[in-house]
């Protein structure tokens, strides 16, 4: 294992620091990814701390409670362990379309799973969920900042499936449109329109519910 | 047919390419910086939610994790699982929700379990007449040391409580013993 490929991207312990994970800005050495398959346990961790974040917020996404989340995310990463260990991945430049596809899978099928359990749930643990405060169920619990976030939550629930999942690969997974392109097997140009289309979509949704920007990025505001 | 549809594709993906030409979208394919400021806008706070997400993983849950899948160790627990004769998924691992460090603490105490059961389940196979020479209560506890182990291995699909987990490893500590006795009598 390179030193060199270890020292290009940060461990899994301090990094990427979650306030400023750019993910456009990362990418994994294949070294690290040749190493991890090798059964590197350093570049396992390497592998992990580019990826992990993005993955879970990904998952995170869909699955409102943290726990499940953390442990899909988990799930996913043993999966890509063993198809490393037994070769079923060759490092071949598309590491990322194949590691989200692999999350996104394990999403659908955790959906699939809960919708069957949610059959045989009693309402009243429904109602008790739907009750929970905001903190419950998502980052930046309390005051006005965490009711906006909750209404741009809300507004992505609304996005058609397909949409959504446009929107969500590109900003929660961090992956860029030639990769979502790969992952997703559909024409590059498409995919920019798709993303446009779907980004308008959620701001006439978030009008409709009082969300606005206040600061143009990244800020969200009760609308008058 | 298929020519209609693949020439109605190809129509579709013209326009879809114009359309976003148009808006303005096509300049720069991996930042936001090509989006108008009105979607802009948008972009700004979806990347937020991801930020706030992110953030929820500490550092030493991410350390946690990769500890708990590295592929080293899913070789090894593969191995053990294939030796008690268990379908476990090596994310079912994870068991119990107490995150974070816990992840690779319980995997290892579990992985553990399993290697110990995976041992006496082999002695069982491999050396009756000399499991079978030792007291009766001895053999009925080294039966019920590898029952437990079983049920480990086909229960951690389910979380365990904390109080389940301890339960589980009062019964694995009789089978790290009988174990011991085990390879005693193999080495008489």
């Amino acid at each position: 294992m390179a030193d060199a490929a270890h020292s290009m991207v940060p461990m899994a312990g301090d990094g990427p620091s979650a306030a400023d994970c750019s993910a456009f800005d990362l990418a994994l050495d294949p070294a690290v990814l040749v190493a991890a398959a090798a059964g590197d346990d350093r570049a396992w961790e390497t592998l992990v701390g580019v990826y992990g974040r993005r993955v879970y917020a990904l998952v995170r996404s869909r699955l409102r409670q943290p726990e499940v989340a953390e442990e899909i995310t988990q799930s996913v990463f043993a999966t890509v362990a063993a198809k490393l260990t037994t070769g079923e991945y060759a490092e071949s430049g598309r590491f990322e379309p194949w590691l989200f596809r692999i999350a996104v899978n394990r999403v659908r099928d955790e959906i699939r799973r809960q919708r069957r359990h949610s059959e045989t749930v009693d309402s009243d643990m429904l109602a008790d969920v739907a009750a929970a405060p905001a903190e419950q169920v998502g980052p930046g619990g309390g005051g006005g900042p965490s009711e906006a976030m909750e209404g741009l939550r809300s507004a992505m629930a609304e996005l058609p499936e397909a949409d959504r999942h446009i929107v969500e690969l590109r900003h929660h997974a961090g992956l860029s449109f030639a990769q979502m392109a790969e992952l997703l097997a559909e024409p590059l140009g498409t995919l920019l329109a798709r993303h446009h289309r779907a980004l308008k979509k959620l701001k006439a949704l978030m009008e409709e519910q009082g969300i606005r920007s206040v600061e143009g990025r990244g800020s969200l505001g009760r609308g008058e | 047919m298929n020519t209609e549809n693949n020439n109605t594709n190809h129509n579709n993906a013209q326009h879809d390419a114009a359309a976003h030409d148009a808006a303005g979208v096509g300049a720069g394919l991996d930042g936001h910086a090509a989006l108008p400021a009105e979607l802009l806008a948008v972009a700004g706070q979806l990347d937020a939610m991801a930020t706030g997400y992110r953030a929820e993983m500490s550092g030493a849950a991410m350390v946690a994790m990769a500890r708990a899948t590295r592929p080293s160790g899913a070789a090894r627990e593969g191995a053990q699982l294939k030796l008690v004769g268990e379908t476990v998924s090596a994310s079912a691992l994870k068991v119990g929700s107490a995150g974070g460090a816990g992840w690779s603490l319980r995997a290892g105490v579990v992985g553990g379990l399993l290697a110990m059961a995976a041992t006496v389940a082999l002695v069982v196979a491999v050396w009756p007449a000399s499991v079978g020479s030792k007291s009766g209560d001895d053999v009925a506890a080294t039966t019920g040391g590898v029952d437990a182990a079983m049920q480990i291995a086909s229960s951690v699909d389910d979380k365990l409580s904390l109080d389940e987990f301890d339960a589980l490893l009062a019964e694995a500590d009789a089978i790290g013993t009988l174990n011991l006795e085990t390879d005693g009598l193999n080495a008489s």
